[in-house]
């Protein structure tokens, strides 16, 4: 995966999203599944380990029970033929329209919170495999190579290197603040919002600033902007193993869409109008030629 | 204006050169020549012109900055005035001095391609020259390390690096050293010497250290409020030790003592401690000179009870628990003592004065001060008890005019607020800024920056004061502005005790009675500054030098001179 072509990554990213945007019922949750299940399987070979999974799952541990609570309460399909098994009702009741009552937690609506967490969670697996198999120079010249303008790429990945450098300004200045007695650690959270953060940020501002100057000297002096055309450092092309990767990847995805459209109802037209404007294009421009 | 200048080298005719937004001009009239190889240094105190000159050399002038220009530049027989950086980038290489700013890139390996990538200079030549600098500056196999990973030092050889992959003509080198600690100093000139030795290459360098030069260049420019001072071959500029002197550039000790020994004897004067001890010999042998006093006792301050005391303190950093930082330290500082920490980056000096200041605590062991434990203090009860100064005061300052910079310490200890207007006016005078209670603290120089975070820390009123390397970024004449400020509260009994945490030698051999070595997280000596400083097996492992004049001694062990002289003073006392 580390020796892969970013464009590859990049084109494997992009499939993902479309295919977690048109879900829209549960039963859905079998496609999203299976990507979900590739996409591990892709993190093994990227020697990404699955404890991150718990780590994304932490992350976003609020949001997923915050989802499956509302869409509990408030997911109702009665128009649309779908039955409601409540799981336990609360001692109040109050009907909204569309059918549902949010007295009532019912099992439908937990298993729709449930598949829009997974929905959740294959977007977000996706992203490792570009991110962390990726090293930021490859990044730099397949970013280049699919025509992103190099300053663009360049600054997303001078970023890369300038975040651990801002947040290392960041800690100095609050222990050289905690000298004057000023001790933001020890703050409640209101306190910290309404005034605490003047005595941190000014002189982070400040100092950034003062840096940015000497950056600007720096990238410039290097011959940043001279008309020759940029030296690829990687080999970012599309090549047999690309090809190979793409094409399971491509098998893959026919297969979800195969589960969407056997799976029930679904506007297949529109699905294909999509796929022939949007998708296609998308990834013939990605394609170096 | 016709020049007899030959085309193929690097000379400024006559330049003088103004910002857009200033006054004065930067430079006036400033003239040099250097054919192909030659290593020029540029010397001077601060605001003379030193950087501005790199950022003509470099195009940065008026690339970046605008100005206006007089007389003529010619570099390889190009004009940076008349051409856009990038191009004149072919030609002239630059580092800068903050190790930090100038690497651009997440990786060693994209750092040193990045400039010749942007000329396209085929990939296997990139590898190729890549794998070649690395080797030069002693960072062979580098390639995969990250910025964060390396030391100051390695990180100033990776920009140097860097820009030796775009094969200057002209490398420029603006005080590469002077954020830099003593080992990564070293580290830094062995690459710019490697580099000179790989031929060819001519270069201009910027510092402050004269004995960094005395090897490397063949010139010297000393430069005083954007004029010429001297100009000359470097043997001939450093001899004028006088000259050199009063205009804020700081001669060697060994030149210095030679310029004492003129007023006694018909002798040449000496640049290099190497043949400047050959002749002192020789006048030893010809009983022209002998040792005839005996070191000053020095006028002892009686020491009190202790005040800091640690006991088997140990500390590792969050995320790092297997390292120790700091291993098992057990210190007793005394009331009256002006101490000296130094060691290198990494040593442990900074975490240990950290854990007196409530910034850390400790993992493992104590601090106490007068036998509080200073880990269960918040840190507005310590910063009433232990004042820090820190190296950069833009870490620190952020209000509108210096008397709020001050308030906003004193409100946060809580001093009552009929108080606070007396204690501001009082920190202000002593610093010597009270004509700038309501100057906006950005406006002021960084050396008054430096005394109002100075004044910050006094008018909380600590009875211990910390300071963390003192001459950082101050010339020849305001080297010792700090401390003298810190000594002379010590004297008057306004500080109970002073710590000076520092790289600079002469710094400690002129003030600290005591000095602490450490290295690896340990104390590894402690005692009298003299003692210490004759330790030469101590001071190897900490990679640090002997002032010169301590050097100078031990060559001359035979003719009976005291093994711990520390300065010209010194030795000009036993010799006279």
């Amino acid at each position: 995966m580390h020796r892969m072509s970013p464009i590859a990554k990049l084109i494997y990213v992009l499939l993902t999203l479309p295919l977690v945007l048109i879900v829209t019922r549960t039963a859905d949750i079998l496609m999203l599944l299976v990507w979900l299940v590739y996409t591990l399987i892709l993190w093994q070979f990227g020697k990404i380990k699955l404890r991150y999974l718990a780590k994304v799952f932490r992350l976003f541990l609020f949001v997923c029970i915050f989802i499956i609570v509302i869409q509990g309460f408030m997911y109702a399909r009665v128009g649309l033929g779908e039955s409601q098994t409540p799981l336990f009702k609360l001692p109040w009741s109050y009907q909204i329209a569309g059918g549902a009552d949010l007295g009532v937690f019912t099992l439908e609506g937990f298993l729709f919170g449930i598949m829009i967490v997974v929905r959740v969670i294959t977007a977000v697996c996706a992203l490792p495999l570009l991110i962390m198999t990726t090293s930021p120079s490859k990044l730099l010249d397949g970013l280049t190579k699919v025509k992103v303008p190099f300053s663009f790429a360049f600054m997303l990945v001078t970023a890369i290197r300038f975040v651990p450098m801002v947040d290392a300004t960041w800690s100095r200045i609050v222990e050289a603040q905690k000298l004057r007695a000023f001790n933001i650690d020890k703050m409640n959270f209101i306190k910290k919002a309404i005034s605490a953060y003047i005595p941190i940020t000014t002189p982070l501002v400040l100092i950034l600033l003062r840096q940015a100057n000497d950056l600007e000297i720096a990238i410039e002096s290097r011959g940043f902007g001279a008309p020759e055309k940029r030296t690829f450092m990687e080999d970012v092309g599309i090549h047999a193993r690309e090809i190979a990767f793409l094409a399971i990847t491509v098998l893959v995805y026919a297969f979800c869409l195969w589960f969407k459209f056997n799976t029930g109802s679904f506007n297949t037209a529109t699905l294909w109008v999509q796929i022939l404007t949007v998708y296609i294009p998308m990834i013939l421009q990605l394609l170096p030629f | 204006m016709e020049s007899n200048y030959k085309t193929g080298t690097v000379f400024f005719d006559n330049v003088s050169y103004k910002y857009e937004d200033t006054e004065n001009p930067a430079l006036e009239n400033i003239s040099f020549e250097l054919s192909e190889g030659e290593f020029l240094a540029v010397m001077g105190p601060n605001g003379a012109g030193k950087t501005t000159l790199c950022f003509l050399l470099s195009g940065v002038c008026p690339g970046i900055w605008a100005g206006k220009i007089k007389g003529k530049i010619n570099i390889f027989g190009k004009d940076p005035w008349v051409q856009p950086i990038y191009e004149t980038a072919r030609t002239v290489g630059i580092v800068l001095q903050d190790p930090e700013t100038q690497l651009l890139m997440p990786g060693v390996d994209m750092e040193l391609a990045f400039g010749p990538a942007n000329f396209g200079v085929p990939k296997e030549e990139i590898l190729m020259r890549t794998k070649n600098a690395l080797e030069i500056v002693g960072l062979a196999g580098f390639e995969d390390r990250t910025p964060q990973e390396l030391s100051g030092g390695q990180k100033q050889r990776v920009a140097l690096a860097a820009t030796w992959c775009m094969q200057p003509r002209l490398l420029v080198l603006d005080e590469p050293t002077s954020q830099l600690d003593p080992l990564g100093t070293v580290e830094v000139l062995d690459a710019i010497q490697q580099l000179k030795k790989e031929g060819k290459v001519t270069t201009i360098m910027i510092t402050h250290k004269t004995e960094e030069i005395i090897d490397l260049a063949d010139k010297i420019l000393i430069l005083r409020d954007g004029k010429s001072i001297d100009y000359g071959l470097t043997d001939e500029v450093l001899s004028r030790t006088k000259i050199i002197e009063e205009n804020g550039v700081r001669p060697p000790d060994i030149s210095q003592l030679f310029l004492k020994l003129q007023e006694r004897f018909q002798v040449e004067p000496q640049i290099s401690l190497y043949q400047g001890i050959g002749k002192i010999e020789a006048l030893f042998k010809d009983r022209k000179l002998s040792v005839k006093k005996a070191l000053p006792g020095g006028g002892k301050k009686e020491l009190g009870e202790p005040i800091l005391i640690t006991e088997n303190l140990s500390y590792s950093y969050k995320g790092y628990e297997h390292i120790k930082a700091l291993k098992n330290i057990n210190l007793k500082i005394y009331e009256g003592e002006f101490v000296g920490i130094i060691g290198q980056n990494g040593s442990g000096k900074t975490t240990l004065v950290k854990n007196f200041v409530g910034i850390l605590q400790a993992t493992e062991g104590n601090a106490f001060f007068r036998g509080e434990d200073l880990s269960k203090l918040d840190v507005s009860d310590v910063a009433k008890k232990v004042g820090m100064v820190l190296q950069n005061p833009d870490y620190q300052l952020f209000t509108i005019s210096a008397d709020k910079e001050i308030r906003f310490g004193l409100k946060n200890i809580g001093v009552p607020d009929e108080e606070i207007e007396d204690r501001v006016l009082e920190a202000l005078r002593v610093v010597g800024l009270e004509k700038e209670y309501n100057t906006f603290p950005f406006r002021l120089s960084f050396g008054d920056r430096r005394k109002l975070a100075v004044a910050t820390v006094l008018a909380m009123r600590p009875e211990i004061l910390i300071m963390d390397e003192p001459t950082t970024a101050q010339d020849y004449w305001g080297r010792y502005l700090l401390a003298d400020l810190a000594k002379d509260l010590f004297d008057k009994g306004l500080l109970k005790t002073v710590i000076m945490i520092t790289h600079d030698m002469e710094l400690v051999a002129r003030f600290a009675k005591r000095l602490i070595v450490m290295a690896d997280g340990e104390i590894i000596a402690d005692g009298p500054t003299r003692d210490v400083f004759y330790q030469k097996d101590v001071l190897k492992r900490a990679f640090l030098k002997p002032p010169q004049m301590t050097q100078l001694a031990s060559a001359l062990q035979e003719y009976n001179i005291p093994q711990d002289v520390l300065s010209v003073e010194d030795m000009i006392h036993i010799l006279s």
